[in-house]
């Protein structure tokens, strides 16, 4: 069940929030890649 | 059998990435970039309000399903499946934040760069169903994703629509 909690929807979004917040000190090539992570993530549904 | 998909997922959205960028070199290079970037904010406003549920609206999308017999192709139909699913364009898409990424390349990010949203778009597009062989087969992700889609769809959207701002705006 602890597993659960951490491979879960929520913290899998908290993570692409965190990911940003670093790609923006690595620059616009990163931000880009989190956008598109983000977009991807959003467009897969639930499966 | 995840390398394959996820190898497929790549392949597509590089595709996609290098064919919107080779179309989008055009109106990149005719128009200035407060109008490209003027254009690229009509369309982003709009995809975040109807992200965060406030507003409804269709979005272009191939509205049908993957056909069975991919999954009998077995690793030749995972490699299939990852890249129709890397473009973005086999199937429902249950969000317009592709769109945002895909007009983003065509007016705003010229064509070596559009490759990182790429690349992004399928580590996320992997990720989804890497996160869902965690669970049983049991239904239990699909509920949880439900009871969690109205937290995370405005959160990704947020951060899709706020990294993209920055990587535009911020040189």
């Amino acid at each position: 069940m602890a597993i659960r909690v951490v491979l879960h929807p929520v913290p899998a979004a908290v993570a692409f929030v965190l990911a940003a917040l670093g790609a923006g000190a690595l620059g616009g090539l990163a931000l880009l890649l989190v956008a598109g992570a983000a977009a991807g993530f959003a467009n897969s549904g639930s499966t | 059998m995840v390398r394959f998909f996820g190898t497929g997922l790549l392949l597509g959205a590089l595709l996609v990435a290098f064919v919107a960028g080779a179309v989008g070199a055009l109106p990149q290079a005719l128009l200035p970039a407060p109008v490209r970037h003027t254009l690229f904010a009509l369309v982003a406003v709009p995809v975040l309000v109807r992200e965060l549920g406030l507003v409804r609206f269709p979005v272009p999308e191939n509205a049908r399903l993957v056909p069975q017999d991919v999954q009998h192709l077995r690793r030749w139909g995972a490699l299939q499946f990852g890249f129709e699913m890397g473009t973005g364009m086999r199937t429902y898409s249950p969000s317009a934040l592709p769109h945002l990424v895909l007009a983003a390349v065509l007016l705003v990010v010229p064509l070596p760069a559009a490759f990182a949203p790429a690349v992004g778009f399928a580590l996320g597009r992997l990720a989804m169903p890497v996160l869902s062989n965690a669970w049983s087969d049991d239904g239990s992700w699909t509920a949880a994703w439900a009871r969690a889609e109205r937290v995370v769809r405005p959160v990704l959207a947020l951060t899709c629509v706020g990294s993209l701002a920055v990587a535009i705006l911020v040189p």
